[in-house]
């Protein structure tokens, strides 16, 4: 692929960034575990893992977003005692997230010099900035007028103009993080031109994608990364994508799971070819007794399916039912009352009110059914909240204690009692245990087991492969928007839903 | 041990609490020192009978605030509502008071609902919603009226708003005493107690996480706004019962006294704080800074840069005082973090 460097070439190739075992860790996770990679120049060095594999955590110690614990850091031959934003752009370090960082209401050109405009005595150099915008654009080759405004180019044309901003500050080092996941087809053969291009130039580059195929296309060497730890580097033409596959997905932890079936019963909720704003034709079940998983990457649609079925978007078309009834569409509040909760994706904006206590969060969904003609009915309020605070161990001195001041795993807690009390026929957990310790975790697991025994339905989206396998009793897997594929208890492994996940018909071999 | 620390640790959360009490009594016994017979009872009963009415106006406010957004067209709303059935009001009219207070209440409240869509459906910023209305409803009040103004309430009404009940030495206990009374008593009881009452104060400390608990968002925020309209509506009565005339040119700046009474009194303007009591309290500080001040003969000129500084004060100091209760709470649950797991194994 690349002209001016062979790959796996045996002749010294200079490395622009050494990773030299780096230890990180966060309260209550070790995010990397003496995790090591090169970055040579001229190649795109890819880094695959599932989520919470410590990618993006190694990533921020380059960008200096975080400081390693142990382990040391090398940038162009030169070790980085402490490294910081501003040294890391110094050093020619640019991040292109996913998320695009242009200011949508400014030109294209007013965003290239974004913080470092050009002036000629007090003036800004409006002629002298467009001259050269139009250089690095050209570089690029993109036919764009430099005073275009950014809000009236497309996602892909954006991603080139993060990519012109680097080269405007001449970065030699790039890290493109899951640069293609918003991108059109079309879109990314452009964006693989331009790698390609900077490829020759010498920029070294780390490029995080979940598509593997596409790897493939662009990548020159692999990093699989698993737990926070490194578990091979790999020329991307020694590893096929079986092997790899194989790799990302690791152990299976099916034992740590309390998880037995029960038996399954009537249908509780039915969705049949709904259409959203990122779901297309989606059907799937959920019976009482029974907790279903939903699988598939970031983005692949599965939050937006859920807070469609609650009522917080809307659909289209196609029907979403609960018990043979139709669910009235963009309602949560019917949705509760007919039994329908969600246990959104971040708890700390969406699940909890910070600044009020424990008791006013648990109760606020189900403050009318509570109270006495509309009135609180205190006594009956504290005693059931009480009684949650004990049956669910959450550690606090007092129900009224401030919902911002407890743990991770405590907060999560109280957001379930919240929908425990609302009296639910069917829980929407969206990543009930994300970002939460290990023990508060297993206690999780035996609540919901709880609940489905008492005949409640649960709709479990999680990124956690053990914990969706561990779990759930079926599982779908979703894949841009739609349903890949779905899966029994019995059949379902770590390889097939990846498999599925990346759109990737089984090749004939089965791991684990 | 744990119990002391428990004991002193809710004493000091109920001072935080009286906060806005303590400025009350430092200002009282300031003028109280250096004014002239300040703290004479007929002084005392003037400050009290308009501290009434900057709460009434100040609860107004509150129930915005607390959804997170503000009204501007209190002062606006309590002089259209009023000159729309001034002629009703009249003497001659002699119309049965019970009507005509239904009347004015409910032109507010039809206010408010505008107010209210405007936030909700149009997705306006509170702040230019009502800032418009402020506009529109006092162009139709002066449109209504032409130059003149009603003038000679109806004797049954102004006895609401000037009626003295009894005295007791100099102090007279008066009709708008005892109204404001009822209606913060009955206000704080409403706005704590119901259910609709706490999903304003759940809504506005977190609108996703009320959105997502199943509170239907929208309407608890047209509420408030109706809630808001309608109380202006009484506040209008009140006052023009009061200078026995209504005047398309009522209250021009009472918005802004409303925001004051509601700051000073705790509220806080990202919503979902904020009590009755509180603003109670912000009225009668107010009061008795407006009344010392005169007693003092300070020009009022300097008043009003005073009440800013007052303001600012009080939004710093609420500031503070929240963080330190955030921060006494926290250090509860640290320290109770290291005995859970003994407590745990008790279990």
């Amino acid at each position: 692929m690349g002209k001016s460097f062979e790959k796996g070439a045996s002749f010294k190739v200079a490395n622009l960034v050494e990773f030299k075992n780096i230890t990180k860790r966060f309260p209550g996770v070790v995010a990397l575990n003496n995790a090591s990679a090169t970055l040579r120049e001229g190649e795109v060095h890819v880094l695959v893992g599932e989520n919470g594999a410590g990618k993006s955590t190694l990533m921020k110690i380059l960008s200096g977003a975080y400081t390693p614990d142990a382990g040391g850091l090398v940038v162009g031959g030169r070790a980085i005692e402490k490294n910081s934003p501003a040294l890391a752009a110094e050093l020619g370090i640019s991040m292109i997230y996913q998320e695009l960082n242009l200011i949508p209401e400014l030109s294209v050109m007013q965003n290239l010099f974004l913080g470092h405009e050009k002036q000629k005595l007090f003036f800004t150099d409006n002629r002298g900035m467009y001259g050269e915008a139009k250089k690095y654009l050209e570089m690029l080759n993109l036919n764009i007028d430099p005073k275009t405004q950014v809000k009236n180019i497309g996602a892909g044309t954006q991603q080139m103009v993060e990519i012109a901003k680097a080269l405007s500050k001449d970065s030699r080092i790039l890290v493109l993080d899951e640069p293609t996941s918003s991108l059109a087809d079309s879109e990314i053969k452009e964006l693989f031109r331009i790698i390609k291009l900077l490829r020759d130039r010498g920029v070294g580059m780390f490029y995080i994608s979940h598509r593997l195929e596409e790897l493939y296309e662009i990548g020159d060497r692999v990093t699989v990364m698993r737990d926070g730890s490194v578990i091979g580097t790999y020329g991307i033409n020694e590893i096929g994508m079986d092997k790899m596959i194989e790799q990302i997905a690791g152990r299976a932890i099916r034992s740590l799971f309390p998880h037995a079936r029960k038996e399954a019963r009537e249908t509780v909720l039915e969705v049949k070819n709904c259409h959203g704003d990122r779901f297309r034709d989606v059907s799937l079940k959920v019976r009482s007794g029974e907790i279903v998983g939903l699988s598939g990457l970031i983005g692949s649609g599965r939050t937006e399916l859920a807070r469609a079925i609650f009522g917080i978007d809307p659909y289209y078309c196609g029907e979403i039912l609960l018990n043979g009834k139709k669910v009235p569409a963009k309602n949560p509040q019917k949705s509760v009352a007919r039994g329908i909760g969600l246990l959104p994706e971040d708890r700390k904006v969406q699940g909890l009110s910070l600044l009020k206590g424990i008791r006013e969060n648990m109760v606020v969904t189900s403050l009318d059914r509570l109270g006495r003609r509309g009135f609180t009915n205190m006594a009956r309020e504290k005693n059931l909240c009480a009684g949650y605070v004990r049956s669910l161990s959450i550690a606090t001195p007092s129900i009224e204690k401030l919902a911002g001041f407890l743990s991770g795993g405590t907060q999560q807690k109280v957001v379930i009692a919240k929908w425990l009390i609302a009296d639910l026929k069917l829980f929407i957990f969206d990543e009930p245990t994300r970002g939460i310790d290990v023990g508060a975790k297993s206690e999780i697991y035996r609540l919901m087991d709880g609940l489905v025994g008492k005949g409640a339905a649960i709709l479990m989206i999680s990124s956690d492969l053990p914990e969706i396998l561990g779990m759930s009793d079926r599982i779908y897997v979703m894949a841009e928007g739609r349903i890949r594929g779905e899966l029994d208890r019995g059949e379902a492994t770590q390889t097939k839903i990846l498999q599925y996940a990346y759109r990737q018909e089984s090749t004939g071999g089965v791991y684990e | 041990m744990k119990n002391s620390f428990v004991v002193k640790d809710s004493i000091k959360t109920a001072a935080y609490n009286l906060s806005t009490l303590w400025i009350l009594l430092a200002i009282t016994v300031f003028f109280g020192i250096f004014g002239n017979n300040f703290l004479k009872g007929g002084n005392i009963s003037n400050i009290i009978n308009q501290a009434g009415f900057l709460a009434i106006i100040g609860v107004s406010q509150l129930v915005v605030i607390l959804t997170g957004g503000i009204n501007l067209s209190i002062g606006s709303c309590m002089a259209l509502s009023t000159v729309l059935l001034g002629p009703l009001m009249l003497a001659k009219a002699e119309m049965p008071f019970a009507l005509i207070f239904v009347m004015v209440v409910v032109c507010g409240g039809l206010i408010g609902i505008i107010n209210g869509f405007m936030v909700t459906l149009l997705n306006i910023p509170a702040f230019l919603a009502t800032f418009a209305t402020m506009y529109v409803a006092r162009g139709a009040a002066w449109l209504y009226i032409g130059k003149g103004v009603y003038y000679g309430i109806n004797e049954n009404i102004r006895f609401f708003a000037t009626g003295v009940l009894f005295r007791i030495g100099t102090f007279r206990v008066t009709m708008p005493m005892v109204l404001a009374a009822v209606f913060l008593a009955g206000m704080a009881f409403f706005i704590t107690k119901s259910n609709i009452g706490r999903k304003i104060y759940f809504t506005g400390s977190n609108p996703e996480a009320a959105r997502f608990s199943g509170i239907p968002t929208q309407r608890i925020v047209i509420f408030a706004h109706i809630l808001s309209g309608l109380i202006s509506g009484f506040a209008g009565i009140m006052y023009v019962a009061r200078i026995n005339a209504a005047d398309a040119n009522l209250g021009v700046t009472y918005h802004f006294d409303a925001i004051s009474v509601a700051l000073i009194g705790g509220a806080i303007m990202s919503g979902g704080s904020g009590s009755i009591w509180g603003v109670a309290a912000g009225a009668v500080i107010i009061s008795v800074i407006q009344s010392g001040m005169n007693n003092m003969q300070v020009p009022t000129e300097l008043q009003t840069a005073f009440l800013g500084v007052l303001i600012i004060v009080a939004v710093c100091f609420n500031t503070f005082l929240q963080k330190k209760k955030i921060q006494n709470t926290e250090r509860h649950i640290t320290d109770l973090a290291g005995k859970t797991v003994k407590g745990g194994a008790q279990a």
